[in-house]
């Protein structure tokens, strides 16, 4: 009898609410049973097609599997790489690294709440989120020369200095964005809809996220404060001054919320960077020393990708790494045996262990709230599938 | 008896030099992508459509509904279980209509070109115009769009129905 | 078989048998490693054996969470079985069904599941094995 009542529904891959996904839901009435995501649409074979790259032309590879958090996805990579060859940055290097690593974490972040947004209805964060998104981009653009796709951080340093002038436009887009998220305040993340929408709705509770292993901002929003960034800190954590943003709640607001206190913490951590960057070099003196003229390269202060590095062989060896990327922590495992590609490249996407959450956050709820909740959960298919 | 007499009037009408421009620039500036997202060059797809690159100028406007959709827009990689979807999406919408292919994975491959798991768009669609690039920028979506409504205007794609 | 021994980067690695893996991964939870962060599958098709590398990690305890925690296990090429760890860490879901789907391995112990990341239709060698050979660039592809 109730086998009758209960209906199965498929939602996706083509629907506004599901992304590059199907989502199964085992409905009765209105009420979600049972709920199975159905990935695989956007695997592309990453860890395989590394297996017959050199290692770096993984770098541009790694960044595709999640394109609006580009600078994180090539932080963790390298940051693997470069224990694997036993080299380490110049500080300068390290400061352009973070700087762009919370840059790319604010327009990702914005990213996902614009998603978010669009999803429950409210086409003007859409709008006004991808709009103040593009001062970061553009700020990125010019330290990097690309919209989204940098491969700016190499094994030994970074691709190329601080443009003039920078210093000054990043403090403008500072200042404006903190403007803006009092107006998101108003509008969006405190409107009595939003509220109604999101209050209460895709609770994972504290128990629930650590044994689930949720990660990131959603794990975060349940009330466990651990952030990559302060449990092994990497390049230059440690001399910063931030916060880890946590909320108790374990709803999908709550996951808001933590998003937009982790925008605040990226705008006083670039304003530190830019405040007590050091002079030096930005590439490591061992590669320095390679470059055919090294005053010329010091005079340009960009790196020539290719031809410094296209028969980089690191030692026999494994290595781990993990950054805080924008959805949550990376990780990377790399495996070497001494020739010019890895023999074994594993990667685990902050979207790929969000993945789960769809499957307990959604249980009892109606079938209007699962985009309400995907939107909360930040989850970029890409990025999962790999 | 009487409907057919209609639509054959209809569409002799609609073959008309004068009628059928004024439907090609009106299919010009209608062209609706169906909100389907194959791959990671939806970001920028998405960048395209807001404040600072606009595309609504051009009558460009993402809707959700196949049925009421006259453009794919392959956003880069199409992967097998993907392709699959991508054909149906596709044989639902209504004509004339038209296929974009988006960045360098696309059209052939780009990054992902020694994957198992990909399809390239040209083997299981017809492409109107492909937009180079990886990912390409908005900019470039605005110009692969005005583009086609030149094209569409020129009466450079054929119409399965005049 | 079983061996402890500190890694370069301040983490631990245990050696245990593939039939030791459950109690292993008991005794591990109540030392409060509470999640799990990776699973990988690495093929050695000379040695023919397919190492199973688990790296687990805390969120309850924070200092705990400061170490990654390896647990490396073997398995034959032609018997890639070990048992599922999907009620000790239900964290470990999808990433035994993708090791599953792309490494050929066999969970046992938890019901069989459809495919993940691979099309439903996929027949054939796992394809993360180095048997599975894909283009590459050069002269002779």
């Amino acid at each position: 009898m109730s086998e009758e009542q209960t209906l199965e529904l498929l939602i996706g891959p083509q629907h506004p609410g599901s992304g590059h996904m199907r989502l199964v839901a085992e409905m009765d009435g209105d009420v979600i049973l049972n709920f199975e995501p159905n990935i695989g649409y956007v695997h592309r074979a990453v860890e395989k097609i590394a297996e017959t790259k050199t290692y770096v032309q993984i770098i541009p590879l790694v960044e595709r599997t999640s394109l609006p958090d580009t600078a994180n996805h090539n932080l963790g990579y390298v940051l693997a790489l470069e224990r694997l060859l036993g080299i380490d940055a110049p500080l300068r290097a390290q400061y352009l690294r973070i700087l762009l690593a919370e840059i790319n974490r604010i327009h990702s972040h914005l990213y996902g709440m614009g998603i978010h947004g669009n999803m429950i209805g409210s086409t003007t964060m859409l709008m006004w989120a991808f709009g103040d998104r593009e001062p970061f981009i553009e700020l990125a653009q010019r330290l990097t020369g690309a919209r989204l796709s940098y491969s700016y951080i190499i094994p030994g340093g970074v691709r190329r200095d601080l443009p003039q002038d920078f210093r000054n436009d990043a403090l403008k887009a500072l200042s404006y964005m903190e403007r803006r998220l009092k107006d998101y305040d108003r509008i969006f993340v405190h409107n009595p809809v939003t509220l109604a929408r999101l209050k209460g709705v895709g609770v994972i509770n504290r128990i629930d996220a650590a044994r689930i292993g949720v990660v990131g901002p959603n794990l975060r929003a349940s009330g466990i404060a651990y952030d990559v960034r302060k449990i092994e800190p990497y390049c230059i954590y440690p001399d910063l001054d931030f916060e880890v943003v946590v909320r108790d709640e374990g709803d999908a607001h709550a996951r808001l919320l933590v998003r937009i206190g982790e925008i605040e913490q990226s705008i006083s951590m670039i304003r530190q960077i830019l405040g007590k960057i050091p002079d030096g070099s930005i590439l490591a003196d061992r590669y320095l020393d390679l470059v055919p003229s090294r005053t010329r390269f010091e005079k340009r202060s960009s790196v020539k990708f290719p031809a410094l590095f296209s028969g980089l062989k690191p030692s026999k060896g494994e290595a781990v790494s993990r950054v805080e990327a924008s959805r949550g922590e990376l990780f990377h495992y790399l495996v070497s045996d001494g020739s010019t590609h890895p023999y074994r490249f594993r990667i685990v996407t902050p979207s790929f262990k969000n993945l789960i959450a769809f499957k307990h956050a959604l249980l009892g709820q109606k079938l209007a709230d699962i985009p309400a909740v995907y939107g909360s959960l930040d989850y970029f298919p890409p990025e999962a599938d790999r | 008896m009487f409907d057919a007499v209609i639509r054959r009037l209809s569409r002799a009408l609609a073959r008309q030099k004068i009628l059928s421009s004024l439907k090609d620039w009106g299919t010009s500036f209608s062209l609706w992508p169906v909100h389907f997202t194959t791959a990671c060059c939806g970001s920028e797809f998405a960048a395209s459509f807001c404040p600072r690159y606009d595309a609504e100028r051009y009558g460009f406007l993402p809707f959700v509904g196949t049925r009421q959709c006259n453009v794919l827009f392959i956003e880069g990689t199409v992967t097998k279980k993907m392709a699959e979807a991508a054909k149906i999406v596709y044989e639902q919408m209504p004509e004339p209509k038209f296929v974009f292919a988006m960045g360098a994975c696309a059209i052939d491959g780009g990054i992902f070109w020694n994957s198992y798991n990909i399809v390239r768009p040209h083997e299981i669609l017809p492409v109107d115009v492909y937009i180079p690039g990886c990912p390409p920028r908005p900019e470039a979506i605005l110009k692969s769009l005005t583009m086609e409504q030149e094209k569409i205007r020129k009466k450079v794609t054929p119409h399965p129905e005049n | 078989m079983t061996r402890v021994l500190l890694t370069k980067q301040n983490g631990l690695s245990i050696t245990v048998d593939a039939s030791k893996i459950l109690e292993t991964a008991h005794l591990l939870k109540n030392l409060k490693f509470d999640h799990v962060i990776s699973v990988t599958a690495t093929d050695y098709p000379e040695e023919n054996r397919i190492d199973v590398i688990y790296h687990v990690s805390s969120f309850e305890d924070l200092e705990l969470a400061k170490t990654i925690l390896e647990i490396r296990t073997t398995v034959s090429r032609q018997e890639p079985n070990i048992h599922t760890l999907v009620a000790v860490w239900p964290s470990i879901e999808f990433l035994e069904r993708e090791t599953t789907d792309l490494m050929g391995i066999n969970f046992g112990g938890r019901e069989a599941m459809a495919r993940l990341l691979l099309p439903e239709d996929f027949e054939g060698e796992p394809p993360l094995r180095k048997s599975y050979t894909i283009r590459t660039e050069g002269i002779d592809a």
